[in-house]
């Protein structure tokens, strides 16, 4: 049997986030660690973006040097074509008079925020207001856009549980665009207002573009970490959340909106979690009134417990050593959600669907 | 008139077909915020990098003239550059009609090289 | 130490416990694998090459795991595994060893982005290199490896890897993947080269590897300047011709046929204007390989260094 190599690979993973200099003392054989364990967690051109920025990168050794411009390399293409597609579409919305809030990766770019490049895959994430969505949809299928190949029984489905519209991708560019109308499924027991996300959000730097309110940027990454985030990449979740708390923390009375805006919206629950997890893995400074605010949106004790462990597990970097991941670990994340969404597992379909598409166009010849 | 990168060129981002009008005198021409172009002159073509978008095209003579001219005199009309081609270029004014020029642009402006702007 | 120095159960052993690390410039490969009959094949067609410390750095970890297979009715297979992820569906165990070695190719080019990654082979005589760009029916691994059997040097079969800044290919010399019906005309042409197993029917028709020369693997840390670059179209019994290609057009081509050319964006452009000003295109129309060799003979003569 082929021995596993030992592995410290997550812990110096999040070392490295968090301070690049404390990658600059390893020997080769820890570099390979860090390397291979991040891109495990497709974090690798963020901790070289880091590096970058520490002024660091001539003290790293050549052949982890070179791997990690190369992830800076194509990480910094995906921007790119996101920023371009985000233009495109942005051009089309204009003209038809449709405000466009920008979400997640493609909006951490416009926040100048040094993750954003590496959270770009396959598309970028759009939002317009409800009533005017099929008019937006219309509005890009004339100007070139295609839809996907789910058949109109799927269509309709997607339609129905989802809260964004199957996604669109212009003939022979490579990045998507999924037009979302708000930021939870709407059969979930969560069901934040969108008007309020209007309501609060701020203007971009880039002709018009929108973006959620900081606290409603941090709620819907939040969100998300519960329940669109796929069972890889929970990590990369996390520290985007990191980076959101790192950017925001200093503006005038963010945690004082952040936690009104939880209350407000429902949102009580993943804010915990949030803010329950980041400062244990993440080591990410909270001030401790707010921690004991939030404590007020936690889950009866014993769920408490049981989701603490749950989430540290599930939160960590993956350890690339571990392959294939235990099923165990699946199943108990799908239960965790499915419990604390108090989902039926019919409901779940739209994330499901949405990742059977994904992998329908994976294997499509293109 | 513009001729972009042949079939076998993967992932270049394209342009998207709105009509802007492009011949009508109240639309002018800029070179847009940001941009950055790079030019390999060949015996047989020009090759030129969008540094802001990260494409790549095959221009003839007149379409990579008729950037340089955007680029040094921003805010013209059509008409005006098309004037300033067949000064450039030497060319009889009969092979340069109006409308090629306004298509050229338009083109151009689709693959976000130029930028359109109404006044 | 040189793999083909180690016993067969000795490369047995290390990839089935800590990996065998092999030194295949620019890369060091570590692979760890239970299975006997991948060991042997590793032994023979990778034996001129140098072993390193598996517990040293090394540029791309490759697992190659058995699945499936624990119910009787299911016939195992292969999986490719990469930094803890399997990029590929599973291939049938027997076919392992393509599996590795076109895994292994998508583990660099994902890697490598320092380095504009042409999809070529490329070969080396008298300090100069020659690329043939990779197109359906190019048939550039065949041309390449008939060259090798003559004397010139590989580089690589898959990649012109052109390191940022210059014009010059570096090597990645692998064993040469042929498919199909070059490999009997490989076998003909060359009958005492060695060739590996077959193995049928993968995604990619027949295959088999062709081991590169003693020649090219000690050499596999030298560059050469790109000197021509040549578009080989093979059609059974054709004449041989040779045409020039424009410099716009081979640009494009060239672009076009890089793997990675949008990624490293403008000092692609420059490395892609470089090779074309320093070298000469041409297109070659051949029917069989001497008559390739001839048209390339001729190519080197009527084009001197620029």
């Amino acid at each position: 049997m082929t021995v596993t190599r030992d592995s410290n690979g997550p812990q110096i993973v999040i070392d490295a986030a968090l301070d690049p200099s404390t990658a600059i003392g390893l020997d080769l054989a820890g570099w390979e660690r860090l390397l291979s364990c991040a891109r495990r967690n497709a974090v690798l051109a963020y901790i070289a973006k880091r590096t970058v920025a520490a002024g660091l990168i001539d003290a790293v050794p050549d052949a982890p040097r070179a791997a990690m411009l190369s992830a800076l390399a194509s990480a910094a293409r995906l921007a790119q074509l996101a920023l371009w597609e985000l233009e495109r579409v942005h051009r089309v919305m204009r003209t038809v008079g449709i405000p466009m809030i920008a979400l997640k990766g493609v909006a951490y770019l416009l926040r100048g925020m040094p993750h954003a490049g590496s959270r770009i895959i396959s598309d970028i994430d759009v939002m317009v207001e409800h009533r005017r969505i099929d008019e937006a949809e219309n509005a890009l299928l004339a100007a070139g856009w295609r839809g996907t190949k789910l058949d109109p029984y799927d269509q309709r489905y997607y339609r129905k549980w989802s809260h964004e519209i199957p996604p669109l991708r212009f003939p022979g560019r490579v990045l998507s665009v999924d037009v979302h109308h708000t930021i939870c499924p709407p059969v979930s027991r969560l069901r934040p207002k969108p008007e309020a996300f209007w309501k609060n959000s701020i203007e971009s730097a880039h002709h018009g573009v929108g973006l959620l309110s900081p606290a409603d940027s941090f709620l819907h990454g939040a969100v998300h970490l519960f329940f669109d985030s796929d069972f890889d990449g929970r990590f990369r979740d996390l520290l985007d959340l990191h980076e959101m708390l790192t950017l925001f923390a200093s503006e005038d009375e963010f945690w004082t909106l952040l936690v009104e805006a939880a209350r407000a919206q429902g949102l009580g629950r993943p804010l915990y979690y949030a803010l329950d997890t980041l400062p244990r893995i993440l080591r990410t400074p909270v001030p401790v009134e707010v921690l004991r605010e939030v404590r007020q949106f936690r889950p009866p004790p014993q769920v408490d417990l049981w989701m603490a462990r749950t989430l540290h597990a599930m939160l960590m970097p993956a350890d690339p050593e571990v392959w294939p991941l235990a099923h165990g670990g699946r199943r108990w994340l799908m239960y965790a959600r499915s419990h604390w969404l108090r989902m039926p597992p019919y409901l779940l379909l739209p994330h499901l669907l949405r990742k059977a598409w994904r992998s329908v166009r994976a294997a499509s010849p293109e | 008139m513009l001729l972009s990168g042949p079939d076998d060129r993967r992932d270049l981002p394209r342009g998207d077909a709105i009509d802007l009008g492009g011949v009508a005198d109240s639309v002018v021409w800029r070179i847009p915020a940001g941009q950055r172009l790079l030019f390999e002159d060949f015996e047989d073509g020009i090759v030129m990098f969008d540094a802001r978008v990260g494409s790549t095209h095959l221009l003839n003579v007149t379409a990579a003239e008729a950037l340089a001219v955007v680029e040094s005199e921003p805010g013209m009309t059509s008409d005006a550059i098309r004037a300033r081609l067949i000064d450039r270029l030497s060319i009889d004014p009969a092979q340069l009609p109006v409308s090629a020029v306004g298509e050229m642009l338009t083109q151009l402006e689709n693959l976000g090289i130029v930028a359109a702007e109404t006044q | 130490m040189k793999v083909g120095a180690l016993s067969a159960s000795g490369v047995h052993a290390a990839m089935s416990s800590r990996g065998i690390a092999i030194a295949a410039p620019p890369i060091i490969v570590r692979l760890r694998s239970p299975l006997r009959f991948l060991a042997d094949q590793i032994r023979a067609l990778y034996g001129d090459y140098d072993v390193v410390d598996p517990e040293a750095f090394a540029d791309v970890d490759v697992r190659m795991c058995v699945v499936g297979g624990v119910r009787r009715w299911r016939r195992p297979k292969v999986q490719f595994v990469v930094d803890g992820v399997a990029p590929f569906d599973p291939f049938p165990l027997e076919n392992a060893m393509p599996m590795f070695e076109w895994g292994l190719n998508w583990a660099f080019s994902q890697r490598a982005n320092q380095n504009l990654l042409l999809h070529a082979s490329v070969v080396e005589r008298d300090g100069r290199a020659i690329l043939f760009p990779a197109w359906p029916g190019s048939g550039k691994s065949t041309l390449a490896g008939s060259l090798v059997c003559r004397g010139w040097r590989l580089l690589s079969d898959e990649f012109g890897i052109v390191p940022l800044g210059g014009a010059s290919v570096i090597p990645f010399v692998r064993p040469i993947a042929l498919k199909n019906e070059s490999i009997a005309v490989m076998r003909a042409f060359a009958p005492d080269a060695y060739i590996g197993p077959i193995f049928p029917a993968t995604r990619k028709g027949d295959v088999a590897h062709l081991r590169p020369t003693s020649l090219s693997t000690a050499r596999s840390r030298e560059s050469a300047p790109v000197h021509a670059v040549v578009f080989p179209n093979f059609q059974r019994d054709e004449p041989v011709s040779v045409q020039r290609l424009e410099p716009a057009k081979t640009f494009l081509k060239l672009a076009g046929n890089a793997f990675n050319y949008e990624v490293v964006g403008e000092r692609g452009f420059s490395a892609v204007a470089s090779i074309v000003r320093q070298s000469s295109s041409h297109i070659i129309h051949y029917g069989d390989l001497d008559g390739a060799h001839a048209a390339l003979e001729e190519i080197l003569r009527a084009t001197p260094d620029k």
